[in-house]
């Protein structure tokens, strides 16, 4: 993550195209890796982009996985996930 | 065709608890409509807070994107104080506000600590504007790494809501200064968008507020947004202004929020009030102690803590 958006991920522009990116490899590997190293500042927009919006069944199906997520991102990946959850259930049925 | 004269005088300082008054004397800036002879008057100013310099350079901005002076008949009083003149010049307060080209009666040098006030319109710029200034605050500072991801963090999600909510036709500008003997920073971003009352009305769920006062107070909850929705790039969340308010909050420190004529101070000296004077646009100013604890992933398990219950 660090080499292609750098240290500090903040904007929900980058949140977005990372997670694109992701959901684009699916049908290309068996198991994918996102890379946290050297990644300081985790900003709450990129973070709902990226970890609110993530499809479930990559990260339940194992296909999808974080190495080196620092701990201390973990509240706001925990934060994200359950509000974009909690959005989900309450947005009507299309 | 005989043109207006228009004058403003900015005297003395103008701290935190005085943003009423800085935006009061800025009013014939900020309201101006017609093309005019200008003169500001800045002779009797004897400090420069990020927020006055921010604030005025987007108001002198405003007033030349417009061609609302007429340049040859317009004056600058300059500040009689050497020192407040000096860094008036020093923070381009005056280059990026009115692209006045000043010879400076200085050489300037590269400073540690230091930064210009920098106008910004698009994310990126925003995005390049809260890593400036949260590397001056760094290395002036001395924060450690906790507090340096903290104010990157809200200073991102705060510059972001210029480009994203204000709907500004003259960008936002941000200005931050650290008081190293102080323990304290000041961060100030400011535009003269559509204010925050206006920006929420566009979420059909805060159509029915009715003061500028309730718009900033709702604006500081978690998950309120202009721009909701499920999926898109024009969806938010709502997080910046609430937990960059919980992170100062924790800290000692302050938020204050302007908008129209509602100011809110959270943290130290908590107040709400609504002005006579009506300031078009947001002024956000994070205040903090570096010698108290800044840490955003407290922040997070505490809204957390705040789902669960």
């Amino acid at each position: 993550m660090a080499d292609q958006f750098g240290p500090a991920l903040l904007s929900r522009a980058d949140g977005a195209r990372a997670r694109e990116l992701v959901v684009a490899h699916q049908s290309l590997t068996d198991h994918l890796l996102v890379d946290f190293s050297d990644v300081d500042v985790i900003a709450p927009g990129f973070a709902d982009e990226f970890f609110g919006r993530m499809p479930d069944d990559l990260l339940a199906s194992g296909w999808l996985s974080f190495e080196e997520l620092a701990p201390r991102f973990g509240s706001l990946h925990r934060l994200v996930v359950s509000r974009a959850a909690d959005a989900s259930r309450a947005a009507p049925a299309a | 065709v005989p043109q207006r004269e228009t004058s403003i005088a900015l005297k003395g300082q103008y701290g935190l608890d005085s943003l009423d008054q800085l935006i009061a004397d800025l009013t014939p800036l900020l309201t101006l409509i017609d093309r005019t002879r200008l003169t500001i008057d800045l002779r009797e100013l004897s400090f420069v807070y990020p927020s006055t310099a921010a604030l005025l350079a987007l108001a002198l901005h405003r007033v030349v994107a417009l061609d609302l002076r007429v340049p040859e008949e317009s004056r600058f009083l300059l500040p009689a104080n050497e020192n407040v003149r000096n860094y008036l010049f020093r923070a381009d307060v005056l280059q990026v506000g009115a692209g006045i080209k000043i010879v400076e009666p200085f050489t300037r040098q590269q400073s540690r600590g230091f930064r210009e006030c920098r106008r910004f319109e698009t994310e990126a710029e925003a995005t390049q504007v809260a890593r400036e200034l949260t590397n001056a605050l760094e290395e002036r500072s001395a924060l450690d790494p906790t507090a340096r991801s903290a104010i990157y963090t809200c200073l991102g999600e705060l510059c972001f809501n210029v480009p994203h909510h204000a709907a500004s036709q003259t960008g936002g500008v941000a200005s931050a200064q650290g008081y190293p003997q102080l323990h304290r920073f000041e961060a100030t971003i400011v535009d003269l968008g559509i204010g925050i009352r206006q920006s929420l009305r566009q979420n059909t769920i805060y159509a029915s507020v009715a003061s500028d006062v309730e718009a900033i107070e709702t604006a500081l909850e978690l998950g309120v947004t202009s721009k909701p929705g499920d999926k898109g790039p024009t969806r938010h969340s709502g997080y910046g202004l609430s937990v960059t308010q919980h992170l100062l909050k924790r800290n000692g420190g302050r938020l204050v929020v302007r908008s129209g004529q509602g100011e809110i101070h959270v943290g130290a000296a908590p107040k709400a009030q609504e002005s006579e004077f009506d300031f078009p646009g947001t002024l956000v100013v994070m205040e903090a102690w570096t010698n108290a604890p800044l840490d955003v992933s407290v922040v997070y398990q505490e809204l957390l803590g705040d789902l669960d219950d």
